[in-house]
């Protein structure tokens, strides 16, 4: 109580500028009085003076303190409460289990591996808290690095309950010492209600202080610490809520694979994430009925498949019949008829959900995805932009060509236009040797680095830039070792592998040669001469 | 079964979750001094003779981070799912967000529908009504429909018998729940 009234007690010189004096006094002395006697049971003195405090305190300024302070006392005491949690599972659960050999080492790796390590970390926080209560600030700066130990927690949650769970049904002696545990006095709650408590400690961490930040003047100088402490925090928090949502899309995507009985090839590509998934009904108007189809929009394609089992989780429940790159797609939507189409190249569906409502939100996914694709295509290392939809006959060449999926449709006409590209002099030469599909990403990029100018290579971050970048230097080296000869005007931009052009410097690239065979050859390119 | 009984509270950022909890903990609500966090709390109680435990989760501070709140679900009996009558948008969100969320997740959980802060009915215009509680509780196959106020200490207790009671008889109120689709399993 001493604490609170030494606090409380500046607000009496505020006070006196506007309050009569005669009322401060006499809560005053009511106040020393209570102090001094020993007249009221603890309870209601308590009560009497925290009303007493709430007439003091009219003051904004004061209140503002006060809350503060309350503030603070909730993360020093939240805190105690969390570690006393953690302190329950080492106590209850980890050392017992480990002294009596109930599960391998493996396992209890898996279910409390890291919490020794957050354990070490929070108490750092408390012992920092308790060593001085107002530099709340300062200690959630210096530690917040540490959290990101969260996300290594968080991302491995999943696992950990997983095998809890398969411990639980599968070993006895387990069940049974987890069943006497959770049932003592000291520990009153289950072993997985505990050991989600520290992934919900981070977003309450943000909440505490956001609520001390809240009540704190910009003013004050610990007013930036913690503005930048909470800004922190809020990253590890929405870290951790990404990492265990990627966790769980490529989980999804391994279930999905499993029950594919077509296809299956497809689905796992690297960068690839499952946006929305669903049951969907597709009119044919050609037989003039509907089929449900289960579509699968993924970040980059549409994936649509026949429903071949009611029981969706059963492998060989689904069967892909076409994929059509999302790039390419355009919806359509009819509002008459409440359906939507999706168009590519010359294949199209129509499609709609039973509920309106779902297929309104199924056209804002895929339209949203469409532009998301798009963009990144923009700034990605780019795959044969000629895909086109593969339907039931020619799924097979979709799977051959791996990064690049697609029928390209207009290969010979490309070939064209690097001739046409030819012409304008640069030093172009497409190595024969990468003429097959799965060389199109490269190309594509050197095609694309070809600038009449040739002027802001450096800003272009094609898929070569760097090995471009460091083979442009070298170049220059070996201009001014022979400064008889006349040094080439090198565009680094156009600078390929593969043989150069005929009719641009031959002897450069003569002499080039020899330094670069050996390159290309660990690099894997075949040279043709 | 194994005679723990966890409810979760859930529902938009401040329609008053945490108080509410505080206030059944505690029986007392505390205009000046409102905390923020609410560790997760375990009581014993007695139905039908027998020593059961409750534990209460908060999920406040969670809002924005879905794939977190996701992961506390699993673990859970009952939900409170809570809007306050003076925000719509949580009225709204009720629908839009969170039943789908819970649906989703745990396709067969037991719901309470919980109307906080319904003293402010009084001092608001506007405010959602007791029926669109209970056409939203229809809508969302809640298995009750609770307005409660912690200010007032009015009908809390009452939410979380209620979600007691939908702990405990699962089977009766299944019967009451007509299956008129069935679900996507996602």
């Amino acid at each position: 109580m001493n604490d609170e009234v030494v606090n409380i007690r500046p607000c009496y010189v505020l006070l006196e500028q506007c309050t009569p004096k005669a009322q401060l006094a006499l809560s005053a002395e009511l106040r020393n009085v209570i102090n001094e006697r020993n007249i009221l049971t603890s309870k209601s003195k308590e009560k009497f003076l925290s009303a007493l405090d709430e007439i003091n305190s009219t003051d904004i300024e004061t209140r503002r303190k006060k809350r503060k302070h309350q503030a603070v006392q909730e993360i020093l005491s939240s805190e105690m409460a969390y570690l006393k949690q953690l302190e329950i599972i080492m106590n209850f659960f980890m050392k017992p289990i480990q002294s009596k050999g109930i599960i391998g080492q493996e396992q209890f790796e898996i279910l409390f591996g890291s919490i020794d390590n957050l354990y070490k970390v929070n108490g750092e926080l408390l012992n920092e808290l308790k060593n001085d209560l107002m530099s709340v600030s300062a200690a959630f700066f210096k530690l917040a690095p540490f959290f990101k130990m969260y996300s290594v927690y968080a991302y491995d949650y999943k696992n950990c309950l997983d095998t809890l769970k398969n411990l639980y049904e599968t070993n006895k002696k387990f069940t049974g010492f987890l069943l006497n545990q959770e049932s003592r006095p000291e520990v009153q709650s289950k072993l997985s209600s505990l050991l989600i408590t520290p992934i919900q400690r981070i977003p309450r961490y943000c909440m505490l202080l956001k609520q001390v930040l809240d009540n704190t003047n910009c003013s004050e100088p610990d007013y930036d610490i913690l503005k930048d402490s909470l800004k922190k925090l809020e990253a590890v928090a929405r870290h951790i809520n990404t990492l265990v949502e990627e966790r769980e899309n490529s989980q999804r995507l391994l279930e999905l694979l499993r029950c594919m009985k077509n296809g299956k090839e497809l689905v796992i590509q690297p960068g690839r994430k499952l946006i929305k998934e669903g049951i969907l009904v597709q009119t044919i108007p050609k037989r003039n009925n509907t089929e449900k189809v289960y579509l699968v929009l993924m970040s980059d394609i549409i994936m649509l498949c026949h429903i071949r089992k009611t029981n969706l989780c059963m492998p060989n429940s689904l069967k892909c019949h076409s994929i059509y790159p999302l790039n390419k797609c355009k919806v359509t939507q009819n509002t008459k008829t409440k359906m939507f189409e999706i168009t590519c190249h010359d294949e199209s569906v129509v499609l709609h959900h039973q509920k309106v409502q779902d297929t309104d939100e199924w056209i804002d996914v895929i339209n949203s995805s469409i532009l998301k694709c798009i963009r990144n295509r923009n700034t990605l290392r780019k795959g044969s932009s000629s895909r086109r939809p593969a339907g039931k006959d020619n799924l097979r060449p979709y799977m051959d060509v791996g990064v690049s999926p697609g029928v390209s449709r207009i290969r010979k006409r490309r070939r064209t236009e690097e001739n046409v590209e030819r012409e304008d002099g640069k030093m172009i030469r497409y190595d024969d040797s990468c003429d097959g599909v799965n060389c199109l990403p490269i190309k594509l990029s050197c095609r694309k680095s070809i600038h009449k100018d040739g002027s802001d290579c450096e800003d272009r971050k094609d898929s070569l830039f760097p090995l471009r970048h460091h083979f442009s230097k070298e170049i220059d080296v070996v201009g001014v070792d022979e400064p008889d000869k006349e040094t080439p005007e090198v565009d680094p931009s156009v600078f390929v592998f593969g043989n150069e052009n005929v009719n641009s410097n031959r002897g450069f690239s003569f002499r080039l040669n020899s330094i670069f065979s050996g390159i290309k050859r660990a690099f894997g390119f075949k040279s043709d001469q | 079964m194994d005679g723990i009984i966890r409810i979760t509270v859930v529902g938009d950022g401040n329609t008053g979750k945490t108080c509410m909890l505080y206030a059944y903990k505690d029986k007392k609500y505390n205009d000046h001094h409102s905390s923020t966090v609410f560790d997760s709390y375990s009581m014993s109680i007695e139905i039908d003779g027998k020593p059961r435990r409750m534990i209460l989760t908060d999920t406040a501070g969670q809002e924005e981070y879905d794939r977190i709140r996701i992961l506390a679900y699993k673990e859970c009996d009952v939900f409170v799912l809570c809007y306050s009558v003076d925000c719509r948008i949580s009225f709204l969100n009720v629908r839009n967000k969170w039943a789908r969320e819970l649906m989703k997740i745990k396709p067969n959980c037991r719901i309470i529908l919980a109307a906080t802060k319904s003293d402010l009915r009084k001092i608001y215009n506007g405010c959602v009504s007791t029926s669109e509680g209970l056409r939203l509780k229809k809508e969302i196959r809640a298995n009750d429909f609770v307005e409660c106020s912690s200010k007032l200490l009015l009908n809390v207790d009452i939410v979380f018998q209620k979600a007691v009671i939908a702990a405990i008889h699962p089977h009766f109120v299944k019967k009451t729940k007509p299956k008129k689709e069935e679900c996507a399993i996602l």
